[in-house]
């Protein structure tokens, strides 16, 4: 008997050990392109297969390809080793900026040598003999849309920018004294990586606002004790409402790695390796009561319309954790998309509010299930002449946010003065400082 | 209405296709009617929509190939701003095609929906290019008209978010949504409540007949979408197609398939190699619903794609002389350049078949790099494989 062993390769470090225990789609076709094995990579994977030629694709969460031809030898053992591109807006990029926060910003593509990554072998090669002399240095990063502008004024910039964290639910919260939280930061020249520490098991928005810069909340997947890291960049897509900054919130390595097929739409990726994701979501819920994981699985299995995986995971989300919305979302619209009767509609319909009750979902694609099932109840009651008016009053209330929402980030992110004051107009720029805030230029000596 | 295919059937499963262009409006700047002052957004005039929604039209009725839903109908709408017409080959009688007006396109729709709604094996495609906001969370759709009614400004335009939802009543199983628009808010949405645009179904508390949908936007909320020369087919649209005809599909009990994920995974690789290699302003799309999976084009024969081909490093291409063949020996050959010709391009981009082995061989002149012969196997996604090909230095 055959076998072939697929292993990805930290091309910086020539090492394995960054890709082990993340969650890697990798698909082996025969020569025809017929898939013959599919599944998740998390460790170096041998596998018994026929002699014959194949090809080994490993998708990364980022929508990133590479790709190695096999020819397995009868009796043979072939290894394939996959190089990963390091694209500077890719999600290898963020999470090793989070996960290793000194990590050197890489030169820009343009530079020629560098073409050379993004690459697969099927056999091990002297890599840096075709990379030749590797120049660090110009970052490809500006901060703000006013680009170019000097690494002194970015730096400036960043660190005038301040943080602070609203914990609650139910609507009813207060923002936390930095020093219960802010666990510290990291700076380069035009990025910052800021560690953060939630304590409730409640829901929690960090804001971000600063000189010029219209004030946003994130929603962070973040418990009781949970350590995240919060990354502050430049955006792919400046635009005058976000001066060309984004921010990012890192889950855990189970949401993260899900979460990125889902945003770069490899479904196709997303699917064999959902059976993984779901075992460890499961997990998560089990032995940490961390629901984060579980939710986006809860929403990938309903819009796949997989109820026998679904099972009652909706339910459990939503009577387990009475502070989510996202659970109450979840269990509606199974709800919605499985029955018709008048009892089923009305269970449908009260989840929804009591998800406006417990307040703004975590997830994006949560927040748009919510807006969207109370449109139809919306409807409903304005097609026979008699308004919903409790489901009209909750969703001009979430509507609110909707306008403010940016809707291309996953966990929810809205522009707003407060929790309660979402606005995208300019009045809310300032260079005022709330309570509460912990200005980054304060920790710029603290390393993480 | 302008049916430029209509073979429907209502006793047999097949696809129905809407298209819809629009590079003239009247109440925009540049156009022929009074502008719309305050809520016309600075937007103008544009080159682009309606040689896109052609382009995607040519290809449903070229290439459209689904065995368990042969195509139907296509119904057409163009404002270019002069009485249009169609023909899809020169030789054809060419067809009037009616403006994007509201009110053509709600007749269009009508006969659209009725159409998918005949059987609940009916796949629908609706496509869109043209003018596109958000207004208060939704996408907003602008038609020729648009702006025509100072009063009520937006009821001579689309809410598809909306429609998408009403469609949850069609009995079409598959239903796919391409909406080529930019996604921008603009400040003169903020002061309405809601838009007050159009859908032409209201949404239902209803079993939902539909198991597959596939709703993609060019862009993600509060972005643009671009072209990027005027008059030529929009980025988006150009993935799309390239997804719809060899790099969406993937092979399945020995038929080559594209799937609405597999669509989705090829419009996004696309659109990132695009961003790639065009820089800024970046495209990003957005897929605001995907439920379930199901096959949108079934074909026997291998698709082919448009690989370009990359030599590490990359100057030894200017000197290289190239030949692509068949590894089963069909007799094909490529060549980069032709024997004897000039090397106009830098880049060798050639059509090839999915799911095959070629040879690749290289001799350089002056001999600055090694001659090789490699092989190349190009996978489903319009992948090829080894990719870059390692040229090594003559000592």
């Amino acid at each position: 008997m055959s076998s072939l062993t697929v292993q990805l390769i930290d091309l910086d470090k020539d090492s394995l050990d960054f890709y082990n225990g993340k969650t890697i789609a990798v698909e082996i076709f025969d020569i025809q392109g017929e898939s013959v094995y599919k599944f998740a990579l998390g460790k170096p994977e041998t596998l018994e297969v026929d002699p014959g030629a194949y090809v080994v694709q490993a998708r990364l969460p980022s929508g990133e390809t590479v790709a190695a031809q096999a020819n397995v030898g009868e009796g043979e053992n072939y290894q394939v080793d996959l190089y990963p591109t390091r694209s500077p807006n890719g999600w290898v990029k963020e999470f090793q900026l989070m996960e290793n926060s000194s990590a050197k910003i890489q030169q820009s593509s343009q530079d020629d040598t560098l073409s050379i990554i993004g690459s697969a072998y099927s056999r091990k090669i002297d890599m840096k003999r075709f990379l030749g002399s590797r120049q660090q240095g110009r970052s490809v990063y500006s901060i703000f849309r006013s680009s170019p502008i000097s690494e002194q004024k970015s730096s400036e910039k960043l660190s005038s920018l301040w943080l602070r964290l609203w914990s609650g639910e139910a609507w009813k919260g207060f923002y936390v004294k930095p020093s219960s939280w802010f666990q510290g930061i990291e700076f380069e020249i035009n990025y910052a990586v800021a560690e953060v520490q939630t304590q409730e098991e409640c829901l929690n928005y960090l804001q971000l606002g600063g000189e010029g810069l219209a004030r946003r909340f994130i929603a962070l997947p973040a418990g009781k004790g949970s350590l995240l890291k919060v990354l502050i960049r430049s955006s792919r897509t400046p635009t005058g409402l976000n001066s060309g900054l984004t921010l990012k919130v890192l889950g855990n390595s189970t949401t993260n790695d899900f979460l990125g097929y889902i945003v770069a739409g490899t479904w196709e990726s997303a699917d064999f390796i959902s059976d993984t994701i779901l075992t460890k979501a499961k997990k998560e819920l089990n032995d940490t009561q961390n629901p984060f994981g579980a939710v986006l699985c809860g929403y990938y299995l309903l819009l796949k319309g997989d109820f026998d995986r679904l099972q009652d995971l909706p339910l459990i989300l939503d009577q387990g954790y009475p502070w989510l919305p996202d659970g109450a979302i979840i269990h509606a619209w199974k709800i919605l998309q499985r029955s018709v009767t008048d009892g089923d509609m009305k269970l449908a319909r009260q989840r929804l509010i009591e998800a406006t009750r417990r307040g703004l979902p975590i997830y994006t694609q949560c927040l748009r299930l919510l807006i969207d099932g109370l449109e139809l109840f919306m409807e409903k009651g304005r097609s026979i002449n008699r308004p919903d008016e409790e489901v009209e009053r909750v969703l001009e209330h979430m509507r609110k946010y909707a306008a403010c929402v940016n809707w291309t980030e996953p966990f929810t992110t809205f522009f707003g003065v407060d929790m309660d004051q979402p606005t995208l107009q300019n009045e809310i720029r300032g260079t005022e400082r709330p309570e509460h805030a912990a200005t980054l230029g304060q920790f710029k000596q603290k390393r993480l | 209405v302008t049916a430029i295919l209509d073979q429907h059937d209502p006793g047999v499963p097949q696809t129905h296709v809407l298209v819809i262009g629009v590079n003239s409006y009247k109440h925009l700047r540049g156009g022929s009617g009074q502008l719309c002052k305050e809520y016309n957004m600075n937007l103008k005039q544009l080159t682009s929509p309606c040689v896109s929604a052609r382009a995607f039209a040519i290809w449903a009725l070229k290439d459209f190939e689904n065995e368990l839903a042969p195509l139907g109908s296509v119904e057409l709408l163009l404002s270019e701003g002069a009485p249009t017409q169609f023909a899809l080959y020169e030789e054809n009688e060419p067809k009037e095609v009616e403006s994007a007006t509201l009110h053509n396109i709600r007749t269009a729709f009508q006969s659209w929906f009725q159409r998918c709604d005949s059987n609940e094996e009916n796949v629908a495609i609706f496509y869109f290019c043209g003018h596109g906001v958000m207004i208060q969370g939704d996408s907003v759709l602008l038609v020729e008209d648009f702006g025509a009614d100072k009063l009520e400004p937006f009821s001579t335009a689309i809410n598809i978010d909306r429609l998408y939802r009403g469609m949850a009543q069609s009995k079409a199983k598959v239903q796919c949504y391409f909406i080529d628009a930019c996604s921008n808010v603009p400040h003169e949405g903020l002061k309405l409540e809601d838009s007050g645009a159009q859908s032409f179904i209201t949404p239902k508390l209803t079993y939902p007949h539909r198991s597959t949908s596939l709703y993609l936007k060019a862009s993600a909320p509060g972005d643009s979408a671009y072209a990027d020369s005027a008059g030529k087919v929009s980025r988006f649209t150009s993935a799309l197609i390239e997804g719809l005809k060899g790099s969406g599909f993937r092979r399945e009990n020995g038929k080559w398939v594209v799937f609405t994920t597999s669509l989705m995974e090829a419009v996004s690789q696309s659109l990132e190699h695009m961003n790639s290699f065009l820089g800024e302003p970046l495209q990003i799309f957005s897929a605001p619903y995907i439920v379930g999976r199901a096959g949108l084009l079934i074909q026997e024969r291998p698709p082919t794609v448009c690989i370009s081909l990359r030599l590490e490093p990359r100057k030894a291409l200017s000197c290289a002389q190239m030949k692509l063949k068949y590894a089963r020996n069909t007799g094909l050959e490529l060549w980069f350049p032709q024997p004897g010709g000039e090397k106009t391009k830098y880049t060798w981009e050639v059509n090839v078949e999915v799911g095959a082995r070629y040879e690749l061989s290289a001799e350089f002149n002056p001999p600055s790099y090694k001659n090789f012969t490699e092989s190349l196997v190009v996978y489903p996604g319009g992948g090829y494989t080894p990719d870059p090909i390692l040229v090594e230095v003559t000592p």
